[in-house]
Order: structure tokens, then sequence, then C-alpha cells
């Protein structure tokens, strides 16, 4: 190595490292604003940066809930914070879509104070929580056939079965006689199909292949039901927003997404084959039919399935949102803020969430909840 | 440089403090051990984390044994786990990404020593380099915005309207898909393999040139057959290094690869790879211990391997740098033959075994599909037009012709060496014209003011998320910087040479794990225990990444400066740690800043290990024991979202990141040059 070491060279550097420390200083100050930024309440749990479940003893102290999971419900659920937050400023609730997989496993690890999943947990997996959890719906909605069809609008017509040999991979074109045969006055171009799903653990996967096994026997033996499956077929998609932007981004493609996705992103889907053998829309109406046929079963069991139902009305795949909710908590301030916040969803919140095309929930579903939660009322 | 390694090993006669138990001895004391105790953290953090992902894949380990390498489905409700087709499409787009990387990297790497004037090289050469600061999540966010629509609208169809019979193209392409990965990975890659290619090439002595071509070779005889060879041990390091880095790289990847497991020969379907399917399914495993401990065995195999790549590169490039020691001569010879073979033997086996496939089988499905005719397909015309001409070049070798052929040649060999170098920039161009373009398109002041408003609705900003980078990476730095000063430090001027040797060893193979891997680490280790996702846990997690980069350019800096500086020190009655802290320390002082910026400018574009740690919020944090958000995360968000609004902001925000990197990285490379280091 050449040393240099001249004296005006040294003297150069002097005024250069000046800079530099200017520019360290700069960022270490943006670190600052970073940390105090919103640092405007109290101070108890600033500095310490223990795991202070105490927080919020004091009267005018605010409260942060963390949720995490479904993001079928992501449209209404962020639109719910984002409005509660604005008329309870005390109250801020940061809920990450990041799938129902990961909503029930970061509950279960306890590093959120609720899950949200479109997957009901089985008694294992409930038995399994940390603490005594209780399943809430929060809302229904419904899962559509969106497709980035170049030359079909909306209105593509699907049976059950065209949609499972899409996914098994048996129909591999566009212009496969069992899709040009429901759709006489469409035009369907010689195109392949490319089939999209999800690549992380989905409550919305878990209602659509709870559909599939309801529909065909073949899917029923073969990938089966979940909430992550193996797939016969197409490309991954990382939560509604992922599959909804590949199926944006892909002339061919197919995907499962809910109904508030294809409507605020303006993609294309059709009405689908109920059980009846009636063409129907999703909708809120359709959505709602639904529901409204699974309610008595829902008396017994919250976590009763609605896809695929009697009705004639009924969109056949529709299913609930539930929030997993400890029955023990340990924060009280914190349990408390989640059941206020959980009443303005049942009342105010379910008209804002229509606004999205989500079904209300039936009032007898409400009625169960609000039993349900006064029970974690008492064990505080 | 050398020589005061050669001094630093007497150092021992004079370093003792006397005064130990005065103030100053105390002081120098706590200075000593505290350095020494940084290092040996480093060393640990290591050990620490193959322990940790080792005892915590225990169930999976025990229940699937071998048969997890060899499953090919990955079935999680069914606990079938096999992981064939993440490891399949681990390496494919890999070998990918290096297929396209090192001709491209060599080639610039041997314009910018061999060919270009100083005034063209350094310029260039730092361009290549800054793609090297360009954070993955920017990588995907055009891979998948700009380049997978590209490759679908004009060169797969092309593909497969021409060599689709061909399984290896076969298949209607996916937007998503492992081409596409490779290219992204290549460019990632391409600025390690130069730089350091460039590095080992400037190596070799310059009298070796001087006398080919006094012999009569031309420019290009003297490259291809004097230069080339002389460095290839050094180069295959290199390539190793980038084949390293493409293994471990996450965020790139999962956005523009398709998440299919399957293991298909066609690169135009989509894939699978093991730091994507961390990325993707680690936060949901906590659920499910079989999937979680199959996961974490997924990590202990990309750790491991990894670690073996790196610390194989490393010991190659060790061995071509360090100018021959008489003890090891046997040894090192031995070592640099075997490597100079593999790489005469493997480039050709590896590139030349890759033609001949892809040329065989497309001679195969040609003649199945046409006959005779199938011969005179353009692919087989090319084929047989390179292979007359390399004919006729070989039948005038000697004569007359041959003489201006060899002239003609390396002028031209000589553009096309040129022509990779700017190739090289332009891919850093068309990045940052993009960025720019498309980011200045959603840039306003309602970014840096406002929260995300919720899904769908448009407007609003990204206040968070930029104060949240500024944070998490504020934490790392005041965690990490005393960590990697001191260690270096350490490695520098107390350590015995062993200890030293391998502190540095494992901070530079530290420094190749995947970040995906730490961020697991860092769920593990500063997540679970306390309950909750945290600006600290990120922070932690980024620290990590920091500390080998901290400690590698800060012992590179201390052993810039001259020994007399320390002698001199020593000369005037101070002890061993005053030296260094009054005399050395100050005056590596510009590089060692140099060094720390660099590594801020690094984790400032961090995503994978921000995904298990700082977790991503929409709301403000009140302090940073919450969950926050990242600039990195939010545009991992919105680039992969349907919403108009949302991609507009990814656009912006990797801007607003892009500047603020860049700012810094430039700021250390221009503005901030040691004065030791050689110009």
């Amino acid at each position: 190595m050449k040393i240099k070491a001249t004296s005006s060279f040294a003297a150069g550097i002097q005024c250069k490292r000046g800079v530099a420390f200017l520019g360290l200083l700069a960022i270490a100050m943006g670190a600052l604003v970073g940390c105090s930024g919103g640092d405007s309440s109290s101070g108890t749990t600033g500095a310490s940066g223990s795991a202070s479940n105490s927080s919020g003893n004091g009267a005018a102290a605010t409260v942060s809930l963390t949720g995490a999971g479904s993001t079928f419900v992501n449209p209404a659920m962020s639109k719910w914070t984002y409005t509660y937050h604005e008329n309870h400023a005390d109250v801020s609730i940061n809920y990450q879509s990041v799938g129902s997989g990961a909503g029930i496993a970061q509950y279960k690890a306890g590093t959120v104070d609720f899950g949200a999943t479109d997957a009901p947990l089985s008694d294992k997996e409930l038995s399994e929580m940390p603490t005594p959890t209780v399943l809430v719906p929060v809302i229904a909605g419904c899962t559509v056939m969106a497709y980035n069809l170049p030359g079909v609008q909306n209105g593509l017509k699907l049976s059950s079965d065209v949609v499972a040999g899409i996914y098994l991979g048996k129909i591999k074109k566009w212009n496969d006689p069992l899709i040009v045969a429901q759709n006489t006055g469409l035009k369907l171009p010689d195109l392949d199909i490319t089939v999209a799903h999800r690549s992380d653990g989905s409550g919305t996967t878990y209602i659509f292949t709870d559909y599939l096994c309801s529909v065909s026997p073949e899917w029923k033996s073969g990938p089966g039901m979940g909430k992550s499956v193996n797939w016969p077929v197409g490309v991954g998609g990382k939560g509604n927003e992922g599959v909804a932007g590949l199926i944006k981004q892909t002339p061919g493609c197919i995907g499962y997404v809910e109904l508030a996705y294809a409507v605020q992103t303006k993609l294309n889907y059709g009405p689908i084959k109920n059980k009846s053998g009636e063409y129907v829309e999703p909708s809120i109406e359709s959505t709602t039919a639904a529901a409204n046929a699974g309610v008595e079963a829902m008396k017994k069991d919250i976590r009763t399935s609605i896809v695929n139902g009697e009705s004639k009305d009924a969109y056949p795949i529709a299913g609930f949102t539930y929030l997993l909710v400890s029955k023990a908590p340990k924060d009280a301030a914190k349990a408390k803020a989640l059941n206020e916040f959980l009443d303005w969803v049942f009342a105010d919140g379910q008209k804002m969430a229509a606004e999205l095309q989500y079904a209300p929930l039936p009032e007898s579903v409400v009625g169960l909840n609000k039993t349900a939660l006064a029970d974690v009322k008492a064990s505080q | 440089m050398e020589n005061f390694t050669a001094v630093a090993g007497k150092r021992r006669v004079f370093a003792r403090p006397s005064k130990r138990f005065t103030l100053e001895g105390l002081k120098d004391m706590a200075f000593e051990r505290s350095a020494l105790l940084f290092a040996l953290i480093v060393l640990s953090l290591i050990v620490w984390i193959g322990v940790k992902l080792y005892l915590d894949c225990q169930l999976t380990r025990e229940r699937y044994g071998f048969s997890m390498l060899t499953g090919t489905v990955w079935d999680v409700p069914h606990e079938v786990y096999g992981a064939l087709p993440y490891i399949f499409g681990t390496v494919v787009s890999s070998v990918l990404a290096l297929v396209i990387a090192v001709p491209l990297g060599v080639g610039a790497a041997l314009f910018l020593s061999e060919v270009a004037p100083r005034k063209l090289a350094t310029p260039i050469a730092y361009v290549i380099e800054l793609l090297a600061a360009i954070p993955s999540v920017i990588f995907g966010l055009c891979g998948f915005l700009v380049l997978c629509p590209f490759l679908q609208a004009h060169v797969s169809p092309w593909i497969a309207a021409n060599l689709g019979a061909n399984p290896i193209f076969a298949g209607p392409p996916f937007l998503t898909n492992m081409l596409a990965a490779g290219v992204i990975l290549a460019i990632m890659v391409l600025p390690v393999i130069t730089s350091i290619s460039r590095e080992v090439l400037r190596t070799v002595p310059t009298l070796q040139r001087e006398g080919s071509m006094a012999l009569g070779a031309t420019k290009w005889e003297t490259i291809w057959r004097i230069v080339l060879p002389e460095a290839k041990a050094g180069i295959v390091g290199a390539v190793i290094l980038g084949l390293g880095r493409a293994l471990g790289e996450t965020m790139a990847v999962v956005m523009v690869v398709g998440n299919t497991p399957k293991i298909v020969a066609s690169i135009l379907q989509s894939g699978y790879t093991m730091p994507a399917l961390l990325a993707n399914e680690f936060n949901e495993a906590f659920n499910d211990e079989v999937h979680r401990s199959a996961l974490l065995e997924i990590a202990l195999i990309l750790f491991v391997v990894t670690v073996l790549v790196n610390a194989f590169a490393r010991l190659v490039l060790l061995l071509t740098q360090r100018p021959t020691q008489p003890e090891d001569d046997d040894r090192k010879g031995r070592v640099l033959k075997g490597l100079r073979s593999l790489a005469d033997k493997g480039a050709p086996f590896v590139f030349g075994g890759f033609t001949a496939l892809l040329l065989g089988v497309q001679f195969f499905v040609d003649i199945k599909a046409y006959g005779v005719a199938g011969l005179f397909r353009p692919v087989e015309l090319a084929t047989f037009l390179a292979v007359l001409a390399s004919l006729v070049v070989s039948r005038i070798k000697g004569t007359l012709l041959g003489s201006k052929w060899r002239r003609f040649s390396s002028i031209v060999m000589q553009s096309v060496l040129a022509l990779l170098a700017f190739g090289a920039c332009f891919v850093l161009g068309a990045l940052l014209f993009y960025v720019i373009a498309r980011g200045a398109k959603g840039l306003n002041l309602n970014l840096f003011t406002e929260l995300p408003r919720p899904a769908g609705i448009p407007g609003g900003g990204i206040k968070n998320a930029i104060l949240g980078t500024f944070t998490v990476v504020g934490i790392a730095s005041v965690i990490g910087i005393p960590l990697g000063l001191l260690g270096g430090v350490y490695v520098a001027h107390f350590g015995s040479k062993r200890l030293g040797s391998t502190v540095r060893f494992s901070a530079d193979v530290l420094n190749g794990i995947p970040s995906v891997v730490i961020g697991l680490f860092a769920y593990a280790a500063f997540v679970l225990p306390v309950k909750h996702f945290s600006a600290w846990a990120g922070g932690a997690a980024l620290a990590i990444i920091m500390v080998p980069t901290i400690l590698r350019t800060t012992e590179e800096m201390l052993r810039l400066v001259p020994n007399t500086y320390l002698e001199g020190a020593l000369a005037l009655g101070a002890t061993r740690a005053q030296a260094i802290r009054s005399v050395v320390i100050p005056a590596a002082k510009s590089g060692i800043v140099t060094g720390l910026m660099l590594a801020i400018a690094r984790v400032s574009g961090e995503t994978a290990p921000l995904l298990f740690t700082a977790f991503g919020s929409d709301q403000m944090a009140k302090s940073p024991a919450e969950a926050v958000s990242a600039l990195t995360l939010k545009i991992y968000q919105y680039a992969i979202s349907p919403y108009n609004d949302w991609v507009d902001q990814a656009w912006a925000g990797a801007l607003v990141l892009m500047v603020i990197i860049l700012v810094i990285s430039s700021v250390a490379r221009f503005a901030v040059r040691n004065r030791f280091a050689a110009s």
C-alpha cells in the first residue's frame, strides 16, 4: 500500500471530515426525532423499553392495541381503526394485514392483542391457546373469482365444476368448451389461464377450499381444505392484496379475492352457480342470504361454515371474519378499549363496512357476540 | 500494512500498562477489556445463531430426518414437509443469476482494470458499487412492476414461440417466474463480482502485462492468456461470494419468483426459493410447532450453506490476496493450483455444459418437429455459423491475414468488455430512471406529513414509515456502532493473531448470512421473550447486520495508519491503550466514519429482518417498545398491492429511501476519503 500523509492533504481532510460528521449528526437527529416523534403522551413506556403490560393505568393515558391477521377483512378493518382513532384519540389500533394464518400464530405467541381470521379455529387449536379465547365474528364477506381477461368485462359466469377444474389444472384455456358453454354471449380468447392463489396462510383460502371441497370430491381427496394447501397449479401472491395485484398485472389470470378488493381496484368478476343451480352475483344481498341461512346453526356453534348454502339467493363462497379475543386478558385497560371498539364495530362499523360491499352481521349473531364478550368483561 | 502486522507481533514487550491501579490504568484496562468483550460478542453471535436454529428445529430433524431434503411436497395441513422444491428453486435462480452476472461482472472488471483509462474507470466503478447500495426491496419493486411486465410482453412470448418446444423454456410463460428472479439476482450480485474481481486483477503484477506485450501479444491476448489465468483463483472467490449473496437474497426474489413450490425445468414458470418461503410463512408458523420447526430447519440449511459458501470464498480471497509466506508456500500453492484447475475445468463445464445442453435439446426438439428442415431453424443456423467462423479463424492463424485478425479481434474484444461495463451502468441508469420518474409522480407533501389511509382510500402519506426507518436505524446504530468499532479496534490492535483473525473471519462470514435468517433469529431472541413486536427488536436485528461491516472497515482503517504513529506515542510514554485512543483512532477517524455511514446506508434498506421484528404499523408509534413501520416495509406492502395509489406511494417511498441511502453513501465515499488509503 502507498502511504500519503502530506499536510495539505490532511488539511483538506479536516474540512471534509466536518461534512461527514454533519451527515452523521443529521442521521442521529433524525433517529432522535423518530424515537420521540410520537412520544407526546405519557412517558411511562418510552425510556425503559421494557415490556410494560401495565401501562395505561393513568386516567388520561392512551391505549395502543396491536392486531394482526386476515387480509379478507382489511379494507373494512383499516377503515374501522382509522375512523375509530379519529373519533377516539386516546385509542390507537395498529392492525397489520398479514393473513389469517399469521394472525392466529401471532395471537398464540402473545405478540398481538387480538388476531383476526376467516378460518375458525378447531377445538384443538382453541385449547392450545395460552389463554381461553373467544371467537367473535365481526363481518361477513364473499370471495369473488376475479379475472383479467382482455375483451371480457364483468359477468363471466362460472359453475362450481369449472372453478374446481381450473384450480385442479384440468381447464387450461379460457376458451375451454366448459366455459364457453356457460357464456354463450361472450367471445372468449384462446388464452392460457394463469391461476393465482395465496402464498401465505389465509382465511380466504380456507373459505375457498372449503367451497371447493364441498363441490368437488376430487379436490376433497386431493389438496383438501385449509389455510394453505398444496396447490396443483398456479402462482402465489401474498395476501388478498398480492393476489389482486397479480390479477391486475397478468392478462389471463384468475384468482379469488374478497369482494371489496375487486370493487376497489375495478377487477372484473361474475356470478357463480350456487347449490340450487342459480347464477348469483357476489353482493351484500347474496352474502347476507348466505349468512342468514347459517344463523340457526351458528347459535349452536359460532364456527359453522356458510359456503355452498342451500338458499337459492345465497352466494356460494362466503364467510365470516372472526376476531380472536382473550377471555382472561392481562391488561385491563387494553381489554376495555378492545371491548369498546368491538361494540362500535357491531353498530357504526357495520354500516361503514357495507359501503365496502361487506355484509353486516345478522342481528342474532351480534347478540351471540355480546353474550360471549360479556363473559370476557366478567372475568377481568 | 504488512510490516505493521509484523511489528504488532512483538508488541507485548511494551504493551502492558504499568500504572494498573491509577485512574488512567483502570481506563486503559476498561478500554482493552471492553474491546475484547465486544470482539467476543461478534464471534459468539454467529455461534449463537447457528446453535439456536439447530436446537429450535429438533422436532422436524427427528421426525423427518433427511427425507425433508428430498421430499417434493410441502403440504402444511397434512404435515408433509419436503424442502426440495425450495432448494431446487434457490439453486436454479442462483445459477441463472451467475450465468448472467459472471460474464457481465468479470468483463466489466477486466474493462475497468485493463482497458479503461483511470478517468473513466473510477466513475464507472463507483456507479457499479452504487448498485450494491440499492436495497433489495427496490430491486423487487422494479422487478415486479417493470421487469416482469416487460419480460411478459416482449421477451417471454418470443422465447415461448421460438424455443417453447425446449423443456427449459416450455409452457405458457407466467408473469412472475424463475427467469425474472435470475435476472434480478444477476443485477444484485454484479457489483460483488465486479468490485472483488477488480481488486484481484489489481494484484496481478504489471511486469507480467508488460512482458507479454513486449513479446508481441495484443492487448486482448495479454488479458486473456496472462492476466486472467493469474487472477483466476481470486475471481472464482469473487464468483462464489456472489453465489452466497444470491442464495440468501429474499425480498427481490419473493416479489418476482411467483412463490410456487414446484420442480419444473422451465425457467418461464414460477418457482420458489428458501428465503422467499421464510419471508412468506414464518409469521404464521407460531401456531403450529411442526411448521415452525420445518421453517427453522430451512433457515438452518440456508445458514449452513451460506456460511460454508462465504467461508470458502473468503479463504480463497485471503489466500490469493496475501503475499506468500515461506511456511505456507506449499499449502497455499496447492490450494491455489486446485482452484485454478477448478476454474479451468469448472467454467467451461458450467458455461459450455449449459450451452451444450440448451443447444442439444433445441436440436433434438427441432429435428423431432421439423425433420431435416429442423436443421435450418434460427438456432441451428446460428450454431453452424459460429462453428464455421471458429474454423476459419483457426485456419488463418500465423498467416498475414491472421495477424490482422489478431489486432482486429483485440479491438473487438476490448469493445465487448467496454459494452459489458457500460451495460452494468445502463442497468443502474434504468433503475434510477424508473425510481425517479415514477417516484416523482407520487411525491407530494402529504407523503411526509400524513399517516397511511385505510386500504383502497386514495391519499394519505407514510410519515410514520419514514420516522420508523430513522427510529429503527437509530437504535441499530446505538447498539451496532460501539460493538463494531471496539471489536475492530480489538482485532487490529489487541488480539492475539489467532483470535484476531478468527474474529475477522467470523465477521466476514456473518456479513454473508442472509438477512432473513437474522430476522428469524431476532424474532426468536428479541420478540418472543417480551411478547411484542417493537422498534427495539427491529433495531437489534439491524445491529447484527451492521456490526460485521463496521468491524471490518474499522480494522482496515486502523491498519492503514502508519505504525510510526503508534510507536511515536509509545516512545513518548503513552500506554498502548492511550496511544490507540488518542493517536491511532483519531488518525483513522475519517475512514472509520466512512465505514459507519456505509453500514448505516446498508441497514436503512433492509426489509426481511423487519418483517418479523418491527412488524409494521399504520399509526405513529408512541415509544420504541411498540411495533413500527419502516420505509422498506411500506414499499413492500404497497408495491404488491392492487391499489394504484399505494403503488404510486411505493415508488415515492422508494425515491425517498434511495435519496437517503445514496446521499449517505456518496458522502461516505467522496467527502471522507481516508488520508492513508492508496489513491
